[in-house]
């Protein structure tokens, strides 16, 4: 009888020790970090680089009043290319003009000089200028049919961590330039040209 | 009459072997939704951009332990990719994420009973994690029972933060930070 009582006694004691939840152990956590990097293509404006400045239009007047020894009047449109993509193309395509003159301009008549610099932290050789716009060239060469290639791109644009953004841009400039002839008639002549970063 | 005490002998070595007095102090972990031993998951998917400059993540932890005396370790693996093309350097490492614990006592938990070590006290990097690194020292116990639904505990928050930068080559990453509690 006796005997019994110490069994269930030492039954009751293993009980509670296996089952009183507060002595059960559940001490660790585990944090798995999974990280996904998307490639990705940027453009914005090199006067307004920022989020605002993404995909930017950017207008380019040229007013001209034909005189004998008249400079050409030229205007810019410099944007950046930021990408992480080893690949990439910078592209051109123009719309129709639209004549109001008629001016007798003709797209062969706006000269076109495109360049590339990049920042410190930024590969001054991520992208090469196609010819023909390795040199002075004009936008005629720029077609209204398909985009043309103007940037082969090879490499990222970044050459070292820069997480404010500030010096790891790959810039293009444009430069638009037409001389002040006496044959153009007055009017306004108007094109927009569309740069498109794609990857292939 | 004999028989009984050699039981009774038996089952207290048997006890003290099971369960060394250390033991029965009580240490548990579980996430906000008090499950125990919990798998929280970080996860990141992003493009780098102009702007905002950094993508992040935060997940929370609740510690309850009925001694004073307890340390939260860590151990990390990783980042690492098995898909991310070009120069290794650029992958996305561990000193590239940013790691902000807070500790916060609820219900009878001491507000000063857990204490954050260097150089976890503020902003460090996740590389800070090492193997076995010491996270928090725990002086005070949170109350007298660590049952999952006790509402006395300390609630340990991470915070990762990852810059989008252009830098980083596209692909995959995978890591893992392991959290244990455990007596000093």
């Amino acid at each position: 009888m006796r005997l019994n009582k110490s069994f269930i006694f030492t039954l009751i004691v293993l009980l509670i020790l296996f089952t009183v939840p507060i002595k059960t152990f559940s001490q660790s956590a585990t944090v798995p970090i999974n990280i996904n990097v998307n490639g990705t293509l940027t453009i914005s404006d090199a006067s307004n680089d920022s989020s605002a400045g993404k995909n930017p239009t950017i207008n380019v007047n040229l007013s001209i009043t034909p005189d004998l020894g008249a400079a050409p009047a030229t205007g810019n449109a410099n944007f950046r290319i930021r990408t992480n993509r080893s690949n990439w193309r910078l592209t051109a395509q123009r719309t129709s003009e639209v004549d109001t003159g008629p001016t007798n301009i003709v797209a062969m008549d706006i000269a076109l000089l495109v360049t590339t610099q990049a920042g410190t932290n930024a590969n001054a050789m991520a992208g090469t200028l196609v010819a023909p716009f390795t040199a002075t060239t004009d936008l005629s060469n720029i077609s209204t049919a398909a985009p043309v290639d103007v940037v082969s791109g090879t490499a990222k644009t970044s050459t070292a961590r820069d997480n404010t953004n500030t010096n790891n841009y790959f810039q293009i400039n444009t430069q638009y330039s037409i001389l002040p002839d006496f044959f153009f008639q007055p009017g306004t002549w108007r094109t927009t040209i569309t740069y498109n970063l794609v990857s292939p | 009459m004999t028989f009984p005490r050699i039981l009774f002998l038996f089952i207290f070595i048997f006890l003290i072997l099971v369960f060394p007095i250390n033991s029965l102090a009580c240490l548990s972990i579980t996430d906000d939704l008090n499950t125990p031993n919990p798998i929280i998951n970080a996860s990141f998917s992003f493009q780098p951009d102009i702007n905002p400059f950094t993508d992040c993540w935060s997940g929370a932890m609740r510690i309850r332990s009925d001694k004073n005396g307890w340390r939260l370790v860590a151990t990390r693996v990783g980042p690492s990719s098995s898909n991310a093309e070009g120069n290794s350097q650029d992958n996305v490492m561990a000193n590239d994420i940013t790691l902000n614990i807070s500790v916060q006592a609820f219900g009878q938990a001491d507000s000063n009973g857990a204490i954050l070590v260097s150089p976890f006290s503020s902003q460090t990097e996740l590389s800070s994690i090492q193997s076995g690194t010491f996270i928090i020292s725990g002086v005070k116990k949170s109350s007298n029972s660590c049952s999952s639904f006790n509402p006395s505990y300390y609630k340990v928050t991470k915070k990762l933060c990852l810059f989008r930068d252009f830098i980083f080559n596209p692909g995959a990453y995978n890591g893992q930070v392991s959290y244990i509690l455990i007596n000093p």
